[in-house]
């Protein structure tokens, strides 16, 4: 008598085998078009937030604020490289309920044109505000990209009425360090118990102490100091780590060097005319000069005696060259 | 030697049907790979096309700005400085601030006709255009003016194209 075994039919195995396969290769293709996508995506963002940030800048206003609501949780780093003019690299990257919440970021975006003080956040809803930089003329915008809940414990006159002219929601003026709400950082003016600190240094022939002076920043862990000077500045330093404002103002200096040759060679096409600007236009140069010795990094201050002297000179002139 | 016959028989058949489940899953593959040069082919221009869109939004909005940028903006209003224009054409180190632009041209319409180029690498394909004053500073007796013509502020762009090999 033969015995028969029980026998798994080849087709059966070889389908098995084969729906396998099939199934591991789809898995794996909509694993990885979802990866492209969704890093497609990030990219498209930041090539379309940079030039959002575009109208933002141009207002002849003296500062502009507007909020841009992210579609999604995200996540932005700026990061800065100088060499001449410079650029700003922005990344982002998008939350996701599907596979990775948080994968890699997008293509990064080069942007040259702007000088955008931020630091690594993440949130859904940006703040942005801009002020024009002037030395004493203007010499570009600068902006602020904002995410989290800033407090300003009693701020001076200035910085409080622009507050309330911005009127943006997460930045809140208050009198006392215990007003503020809990996760936001804490800003204070003449005193160190906040996570920043100003320190207005301008005792003499000032509009205001807040003219120029330090920030001490001891957000993270370590305490960091710069120099500012104007308001544009103490808020570009109030927003941004240390790195990235120091990398900024020498672009900033890089593009005052270059604007004062211009105003240089304006003075001189005015004196053909007749207008008696050949003062100034030894005083741009020599501004110029200050401004391309800051490139490479020390005291913004510094420069404040020469853009003075530009500024009285170019004053006492029948034709304005700025 | 039936047996034997049968099992030869069987196994034919059992190739047979392995071939052809070979051949149904090479077709299936070549289908899918068709479809997926086609889909991917279409993905591409559509990046290009996003790339493109990028490119002339950002032409769009530098025309406003360039109007409120220190090396462009006059002394007073919304106009162009002439005097700058001049310097501004000569400088090479403000190359680096245009990058992603191919031209920038002031071009004066009336009263006379006159093109100042600030700005050209490369072959512009797309221009944007905005009327704009193109004013210089004059002195006379101790007055001062601004002496103003009508002007086009022109920025172009490259468009990124499909490249064949």
């Amino acid at each position: 008598m033969t015995e028969k075994k029980a026998q798994i039919p080849f087709q059966f195995v070889f389908a098995i085998i084969v729906g396998a396969v099939i199934l591991f290769l789809a898995l794996f293709a909509v694993s990885r078009y979802m990866n492209i996508q969704r890093y497609q995506y990030d990219t498209e963002l930041a090539a379309k937030l940079s030039v959002l940030l575009n109208p933002i800048e141009s207002s002849i206003a003296s500062a502009v604020a507007t909020r841009i609501d992210l579609p999604v949780q995200t996540r932005m780093q700026l990061s800065c490289v100088y060499s001449g003019i410079g650029r700003e690299d922005l990344k982002i990257a998008t939350f996701s309920t599907f596979g990775k919440k948080w994968q890699e970021y997008g293509a990064t975006q080069n942007i040259y044109n702007k000088y955008v003080f931020s630091k690594f956040q993440e949130g859904k809803v940006l703040y942005v505000f801009s002020k024009p930089f002037e030395m004493p003329f203007k010499v570009a915008d600068l902006t602020y990209a904002v995410m989290q809940d800033y407090c300003f414990v009693n701020p001076p006159d200035k910085v409080l009425s622009e507050l309330n002219e911005l009127n943006m929601s997460n930045m809140h003026a208050v009198y006392r360090l215990g007003e503020c709400r809990k996760g936001s950082r804490t800003v204070c003016f003449q005193n160190s118990a906040c996570e920043i600190n100003v320190y207005g240094q301008c005792f003499g022939l000032c509009e205001d102490i807040y003219d120029y002076g330090i920030v001490e920043n001891r957000a993270d862990s370590k305490v960091e100091i710069v120099y500012y000077l104007g308001l544009p500045l103490m808020y570009a330093a109030v927003f941004s780590d240390s790195e990235m404002y120091k990398c900024n103002v020498q672009r900033l200096m890089s593009r005052l060097s270059l604007v004062s040759k211009l105003y240089a060679e304006k003075s001189k096409l005015l004196d053909a005319r007749g207008c008696g600007t050949g003062k100034l236009r030894e005083k741009m140069s020599v501004l110029s000069t200050q401004a391309s010795y800051l490139t490479k990094g020390g005291n913004i201050q510094m420069i404040n005696d020469f853009v003075k002297q530009a500024e009285n000179e170019n004053n006492g002139l029948v034709c304005r060259v700025f | 030697m039936d047996n034997n016959k049968k099992i030869i028989y069987m196994a034919r058949k059992a190739q047979l049907k392995i071939q052809e489940t070979a051949f149904m899953l090479l077709a299936l593959a070549l289908l899918f790979a068709i479809l997926f040069i086609f889909y991917s082919n279409y993905q591409v221009r559509q990046v290009y096309a996003a790339k493109n869109n990028r490119l002339e939004e950002q032409a769009i909005s530098l025309l406003d700005k360039f109007m409120a940028m220190p090396e462009f903006s006059c002394l007073h209003g919304a106009c162009i400085d002439e005097d700058k224009l001049y310097a501004l054409r000569n400088m090479s180190a403000y190359n680096d601030l245009w990058k992603g632009i191919v031209r920038i041209q002031v071009v004066r319409i009336y009263p006379k006709s006159e093109t100042i180029t600030i700005y050209q690498k490369g072959k512009p394909e797309v221009s944007y255009a905005s009327f704009v004053p193109l004013c210089r500073t004059l002195q006379q007796e101790g007055y001062t003016w601004q002496q103003c013509s009508l002007a086009k502020l022109l920025v172009s762009v490259e468009n990124v194209k499909l490249e064949r090999r």
